[in-house]
């Protein structure tokens, strides 16, 4: 009646156990020291940045006609491309409507500026998109990725309002019917009065859409990283308003009040001339993330008998967060916006459950700042 | 800090926290029953909702209930309730800070939240409490919970929370930093000044938290004496 039942010890290949159990394979690969991406612990995937010929301002643009990509950027880190293209438009400011000289905007803008730290600074509007392979509203993780980069961008002064606003030309017709533009900057004396009647402001606003392929890892960097590339490569068009617009002025007079009227004419953009977003060079700093996980003792892989782990560290640090295991696993995380010099401009700091202390965040400053200065010099 | 807790009748928990000009209502039911879309085999899920004082939600909410909830989910005695779920209601009645801002109302949110929670009787493992700090840009000078004219000024804003406990001798015990958000321009100098000053105030806050919850069981349980 009896049966004799051998049990075997069920054997999963690693490939099967990373999936079904994610936390049990991450700590096999520390013991071995290595990682389920077989990188090292402190090291980071290798980056390649350019800008995808993508913006019509491109050295090897094709379709520079029809294309409204003012500046954009192809990253690649590991196997992730995340792609930016930055789009934008021209909005008129309000101004009072009582606004004959423009002297005392200057001394109003420095007098709000020591109130407001932010009134100077600008953004972009980004959209920031991880391709699943499927279609539907944005996910949680699009959604503060997205928040997060116009926050940070608002917040560091890298692009300020000034950057942003449109010197506005003017585009005459001349007798014989050719047609001239001229701008402010090159402009002789007495045609400078032409464009002072017009008190009328514009300024750019940009956006970003960012696509983000093949993730297997936090976004947030390199997105950021892929954004500032980005922005860098941004040529905004000149733009410009007719003639006719600058100094027609209709004068009426209904029930005995005189009043003039301006014809509207829409401000349009130059095809050909452009001039290159001025960043605030000094404030560029890149991202990039950690991760620190306890090492689980029992799930370690048996040592030789004669191996003694007496000082073995009970956490480690992760640099460049990357595959599934390390991402689900891993709760204690770091990301540092920083430049090489260790001017920050961006840091968030979440203690999952591994305990940070303040040796893990010094190291981490450190590698951050030597990440920044190597993306620097490829960006 | 100014605190009342159990304000609302048809929830489990309720708190409402107010700290120098910003003040959150918070409600707590649970654990009960998820969506089965919800449901984590092994553990309690937990949602967080944060409504903003002025208009509807948008996405500058949703980095807020982010950064909350990578605070309150390792406080939380997760592995007690599985397949449960609690749902956190987050609504802001005065932000005290402008939109560009969220530091002031994510603090005074956490705080809101543990209170919250204790009241509604969810296990906890430690509690936790936040702070916001800013850096002028004229002095360097850190400002602990700045003023809306304050964080205007300032250049760099942080918030700071803590996972706290009290270990068997009445001290208290540090047990994690639970989530630092830095933005603006600042050094690692700074960096570690925030990390200095933001625990020194969480230990105040904590201290004082206890002693709210310390009277709010002393009341409760009156019967039972």
């Amino acid at each position: 009646m009896t049966e004799s039942i051998d049990i075997h010890p069920i054997v999963f290949p690693p490939e099967v156990l990373a999936r079904i159990s994610p936390d049990i394979s991450l700590q096999r690969h520390l013991s071995l020291e290595t990682r389920p991406c077989s990188r090292g612990f402190e090291e980071f995937r290798d980056v390649a940045i350019n800008d995808g010929n993508i913006s019509r301002y491109s050295t090897n643009c094709q379709n520079a006609t029809t294309n409204n990509i003012i500046g954009s950027s192809l990253l690649r880190s590991g196997k992730t491309f995340v792609i930016t293209s930055i789009t934008g438009g021209i909005i008129e400011e309000t101004l009072p409507a009582n606004n004959t000289e423009d002297v005392g905007e200057e001394e109003l803008m420095k007098l709000s500026e020591d109130t407001d730290r932010l009134c100077e600074n600008s953004t972009i509007y980004p959209v920031v998109e991880v391709q699943r392979g499927r279609v539907g509203g944005p996910t949680d993780e699009e959604m503060i990725t997205s928040e997060k980069l116009y926050k940070t961008l608002l917040h560091s002064g890298i692009l300020k309002k000034t950057a942003l606003a449109v010197s506005c030309g003017i585009r005459r017709t001349e007798e014989d019917g050719s047609v001239t533009t001229i701008y402010s900057d090159e402009l002789l004396d007495e045609e400078k009065k032409i464009n002072e009647a017009n008190n009328r402001k514009w300024s750019y606003v940009l956006y970003a859409k960012i696509q983000v392929f093949s993730r297997n890892g936090p976004i947030y960097d390199l997105c950021w990283n892929s954004l500032i590339s980005a922005l860098k490569t941004v040529q905004l068009p000149r733009a410009f308003l007719d003639e006719r617009a600058a100094d027609l002025k209709i004068a009426i007079r209904t029930r005995g009040r005189s009043m003039t009227i301006r014809e509207t004419y829409d401000i349009l953009c130059d095809p050909h001339k452009s001039l290159p977003l001025k960043l605030n060079e000094g404030e560029l700093c890149y991202g990039s993330n950690y991760g620190i996980i306890d090492i689980e003792p029992l799930a370690q892989l048996a040592k030789n008998d004669d191996e003694m782990d007496v000082d073995k560290p009970t956490s480690v640090l992760l640099a460049d967060i990357e595959t599934e295991a390390e991402e689900s696993s891993i709760l204690s995380t770091l990301s540092l916006t920083t430049n090489k010099n260790g001017q920050f401009k961006a840091a968030t700091i979440i203690g999952g459950d591994s305990k940070i202390t303040p040796e893990m965040i010094k190291r981490c400053i450190f590698l951050s700042k030597q990440r920044s200065k190597d993306i620097e010099s490829k960006v | 800090m100014e605190t009342t807790t159990h304000v609302l009748g048809h929830v489990d928990g309720s708190s409402v926290v107010s700290n120098s000009g910003t003040k959150v209502i918070c409600s707590v039911s649970g654990p009960m029953e998820p969506k089965s879309r919800q449901e984590l085999p092994t553990q309690l899920a937990l949602e967080i909702i944060v409504k903003p004082a002025e208009g509807v939600q948008s996405t500058r909410e949703k980095l807020m209930e982010d950064q909350i909830r990578s605070v309150l989910t390792p406080v939380l005695a997760r592995y007690l309730h599985p397949r449960q779920f609690v749902q956190i209601c987050l609504q802001v009645l005065e932000a005290g800070e402008s939109r560009d801002y969220t530091v002031k109302e994510v603090s005074v949110c956490v705080n809101a939240a543990v209170l919250a929670l204790v009241d509604a009787g969810v296990p906890l493992l430690s509690m936790c409490s936040g702070t916001c700090i800013g850096i002028t840009t004229e002095g360097k000078q850190l400002v602990v919970n700045p003023t809306e004219s304050q964080l205007a000024k300032c250049e760099s804003v942080h918030v700071y929370c803590l996972e706290l406990g009290t270990n068997e001798n009445g001290d208290i015990d540090v047990r994690n930093l639970l989530l630092l958000d830095s933005l603006g321009s600042f050094d690692e100098s700074q960096l570690f000044k925030v990390l200095e000053t933001g625990e020194k105030e969480c230990i105040r806050l904590y201290t004082e938290l206890r002693s709210v919850i310390k009277d709010k069981v002393a009341k409760d349980f009156v019967w039972r004496q």
